[in-house]
Formats: C-alpha cells, structure tokens, sequence
C-alpha cells in the first residue's frame, strides 16, 4: 500500500505540473454583471519642490515638429499641474478576476502622432485586441514598439489608420526613429478594464468595482535623468543629448468597496 | 491532463484491487510524460525533412555558439563585449530575419537558413560547414530560451509575387517610392549611402548605434542575397532594429519596382549586369 502511494502521489504531481500555466499571457477576465459596484476615485498629487520640464532641442522637421518656434519638445515624461495634481498617472486594480465589461475609452486605444509628439502619451489597449496607429504629420514617424509586444511601423504619409492585434498583456514603450529622438509614449496592454489615466489635474476614477478588498496602484513612467549621453546630429550638426531614464515606479494602497460604496484615494509622489 | 485524472480516478476505484500497485506505477509513468509532452513539443522542430533536437543542439550550441551568444542565450557570451553589432539575445524571441510579419515570431526555417547563411555586416559566420540535420539542432535549442515559442505561433509568411519586369520605369517607379512616398530616405539617404538625416540617431532594441544599410559599398543584405530577400526585408522589417514593415505601405507590383531601383544603387551589384548572372544561390550547399 506505501508503494502505492507514493505512486499516486507522483501520478498528482504530474499532472499538476502537467496542469500548472505556465505563465500563459491569455487574459482569464471575466464579465459578469455588477449591479451593485462602487467607485474608486481620488487624485495624484506631488509633493515638494516642481521639478524643472524634461526638454530636448529639435533638431529635425521643425516646421512640423515645432510650428510655434519654441526650440525645444517637452518629453511629457512628469505632468504636473498648477494644482499640484500629476497627470499620465495609470491607476489600476491588481489582480481582479471578474466585473465589468470592456469600457477602456477610444481615445486611448487610437494613437495619433501631432507635432512630432505621442497623443495620448498613455494608451491602454485590451489585450488581444487591435490598436490604432495613424500620424497627422506630412513628415516620415515610425512607431518602434519595445516591451509586451515588439510591432516597428513606418508612418511616412499623413492619415493612414493602421491596426496591430496587441497580443500579450504589459507596457510597451515607444519611439521614432525617423529623427525624433524626443518622441516617447507608453502603451498599457491590459488584462481587465480596471484601469484609467490620470488627467490633467491629478484626477482619476474607476467604475463599477465590484464590493470587496482591492489593492490599488498608481503607476507612473520614470521622470529622473539617470544619465546623459552627448550625441551629435550629424544632419544638422548640431550637438545634441541623449537622455536615459529610471524605471517606472508604483504606489499601492488598500480600499474597501462596499456595495454602491464610493471611496477616495490619494497618492502623493516626490523627487524622493 | 483530462487522461491522467481518468487514470487516477480508476486507480483509486481499484485500491483495494490486486493490481493497484501496478496501475499505480502506469498512472505514474503516464502523468509523467503528460507534464513532459508540452515541453517535448516545444523542443523538436520540423524544417523540410529534418527534425531538430534541443537536447542535441544544446550540445551544438556549447561548441559552436556559446561564445558570443552565451550560455543563457542572452547574447552575453565571453566574445560579446568585442562584438558589434551586439550578438542576438535569443531570451527577447525577436529576430532580425523572418519570413513572417513584424511583430511575430520567426518561422523554424527562418532561424535555420539564418544559422547556414550567416549575416553579412556582423560577426555571425555563415554555419555552412555544420549539417542541415545540425542546423535544425540548433534552431530547436535557440527557441528554448524564449517562453515566446511556447506561448505563441508565428503569423503566416508574407507572400512573395512573382517577379515584375525589370525596366526603367519600373525603376522610375521605385525610385518614386524610395525618396518621396515611402521616406526611405530619411534613413538611408538620398544616393543609398546610409547617411540620410535620421541616421545618426539610430539605436537597437538594446539600445546600442545601429548604422542604416549603406547600397553603395554593400553587395549583399543582412537578410539574404536574391531580389526575394530584399522584398521580403522591406515588407516584413527588421525586428530588434529601426527598419520597420512597408508591408501596409506597398502592393506587391510596387514592391518589385522598389527591389528594381535598389539594386541600381548597389555599384557592386550592378556592376553584375543586368543579366543576373551570377546571382548567388542562397540554398547552394545547403545539401549536406
């Protein structure tokens, strides 16, 4: 009989590690209907000093690139409002399994290249479903993809839409490498809907949660220099710089959603 | 799976049987290789009449590759360091030379017609002097150190049309294309050289300074050498490097007369002829 349990104790472990998933990407979010969800709203704020705006010269297609002369591209890398409130700022539910149906907003699945800059600087896109591309600029843009998924298109005319499958779940970073050396955006490719962006003021809101405990995070893309390095245009020869990031980081609070329940959050970032 | 707990099911009706013991030991042996039988799939590869085998390409691998592209296949091998452009980080599933639309994975013959062409510009040999049988070795380890050939499937091939004529309006046509429709220029600048006003700002995937293809010195591709390479580079791009997909861009007529005007940009090839002849054949002494 020992013997005989040993065996069948290894027959279970096979088939368990026969089982296991293996880190799948396929998304198991289900929809169900929330009749009694809350919401979970609140605002990203930034404490202490404001730090000086993230800037690289243009040194390329500047009539298109910069129509109002400014010399220089804001890098939309920390958004920080008059109010204090910190925009680009994905806020999300971790690990939610089932709630609402699919209600991420178009304007965040449709990307659209203007002035040589990312809009939106954020996208969130349903995993296995189709972003949009296009580019408003009469100049040559590529969207080179890095991250989750690795798509690199060329959009050298103006107003044609084209669509990718974004098939596996997390961040994708992008850039141009048409000369823009400034153009950077994120997309979040998401397992459930769970998920919004700050706006302009901080602000942020997320519907229809089911009641129960959540744990929720704020995500926002690396804004501190982590080091520079000199390049030199050779087109235009001008002496430019290449700047590198840190990594992104997060904040996590608890709520508790009672039924119909709205709750506030706050989360304060700094330099530190 | 549904099999092994068909089996242990059985097994614990006939517990008290005789021969539970012995069953006991076959649902073992079963559920065993049903959590084997995935990666078992994922390790053997089928291109023509070959099937590869990771087990004996690993052993390939520590001979031939380890070198540059590492133990871990991460492309940090001991050479790495004198190496550049960088040697492929095969952990990442992304790859320059594909049949495949950017985006995906490669097809098996994709890596394995890579491994016995070698690319030209960069340190990675042509691997000509190991067997076909060797090679598809080798592709069936290198997909191991990326859960990507796991998890998904490569999209079909783009298609390659039949070779339009190669005329001066065709040429005309594809010049059109190159310096006004598409932006190729940009890049690689007007005369081919590589030196258009985007270029010196390239990097890679890993972010080291790549350089644009320069038609003027070059003769032959990174991908491949026939016309059919140089279409499908275009319409599939260079995964892990700037060169993105024309393929939403251009028919396949347009693609011929942009293959037709990039091969008048190539001195070397020219200097061929028009006739073709001479052509290299990438599949000579592929059978071995």
């Amino acid at each position: 009989m020992k013997i005989y349990k040993y065996f069948a104790a290894a027959a279970i472990v096979g088939a368990a590690l026969c089982t296991s998933p293996a880190a799948r990407s396929q998304s198991t979010y289900q929809v169900v209907s929330v009749s009694d969800g809350g919401t979970i709203s609140g605002i990203v704020k930034w404490s202490g000093e404001k730090p000086k705006a993230l800037t690289l010269p243009v040194t390329k297609d500047s009539s298109t690139c910069d129509p109002e002369k400014a010399g220089t591209k804001n890098l939309q890398r920390l958004e920080i409002a008059a109010d204090g409130g910190v925009a680009n700022t994905v806020v999300f539910l971790r690990g939610i399994a089932k709630g609402k149906a699919w209600d991420l907003p178009e304007a965040r699945r449709s990307l659209d290249q203007q002035h040589c800059t990312y809009v939106p600087h954020i996208s969130l896109v349903q995993e296995g479903s189709d972003m949009s591309m296009k580019s408003s600029d009469p100049i040559l843009h590529t969207i080179h993809m890095a991250g989750a998924v690795d798509y690199n298109l060329p959009f050298p005319m103006t107003n044609v839409t084209l669509k990718r499958t974004m098939r596996r779940s997390g961040v994708v970073d992008l850039k141009c490498n048409a000369g823009h050396i400034w153009m950077n955006g994120v997309v979040f490719v998401v397992s459930h809907p769970y998920y919004t962006v700050t706006d302009e003021h901080g602000a942020f809101k997320l519907t229809d949660v089911p009641p129960g405990e959540y744990e929720v995070v704020a995500w926002h893309e690396g804004w501190r220099v982590a080091r520079e390095e000199p390049v030199l245009d050779v087109g235009t020869q001008t002496k430019t710089k290449r700047l590198y990031f840190s990594d992104a980081e997060t904040w996590e609070k608890k709520v508790t959603v009672a039924p119909n329940g709205r709750s506030s959050l706050e989360f304060t970032i700094s330099e530190k | 799976m549904a099999w092994g707990k068909a089996v242990f099911a059985n097994l614990r009706a006939r517990r008290s049987g005789a021969n539970s013991c012995f069953v006991g030991i076959a649902a073992a042996c079963l559920a065993v290789f049903l959590s084997y039988a995935p990666a078992a799939f994922s390790q053997e590869t089928h291109i023509e009449k070959w099937t590869g085998s990771a087990a004996r390409g690993k052993d390939l691998f520590r001979r031939f590759c380890i070198g540059c592209h590492g133990k871990d296949g991460d492309g940090n091998g001991e050479n790495a360091p004198w190496v550049d452009p960088k040697p492929r980080d095969f952990t990442l599933g992304i790859f320059k030379c594909r049949s495949t639309p950017t985006g995906s994975l490669p097809m098996d013959a994709d890596l394995f017609h890579t491994i016995a062409r070698g690319i030209d510009t960069t340190a990675m040999p042509s691997w000509n002097p190991l067997t076909n049988q060797q090679r598809a070795d080798l592709v069936a380890y290198i997909k191991t150190f990326s859960p990507r050939f796991r998890d998904e499937k490569p999209d079909a091939p783009i298609k390659i049309s039949a070779e339009t004529a190669d005329t001066a309006e065709s040429r005309k046509r594809g010049e059109t294309l190159y310096q006004a429709t598409l932006k190729c220029v940009q890049c690689h600048g007007e005369s081919g050289k590589g030196d258009g006003p985007a270029a010196s700002t390239l990097r890679d995937d890993k972010d080291n300074p790549i350089v644009p293809y320069n038609f003027k010195v070059l003769s032959r591709f990174k991908c491949g050498d026939t016309d059919e390479d140089l279409y499908r580079i275009f319409m599939t791009g260079l995964d892990g490097t700037p060169m993105p997909s024309f393929a939403d861009y251009v028919t396949p007529d347009q693609a011929w007369d942009l293959v037709h005007y990039l091969r008048t940009l190539q001195v070397s090839y020219a200097a061929r002829g028009s006739s073709r002849v001479g052509k290299p054949d990438v599949k000579a002494g592929l059978e071995k």
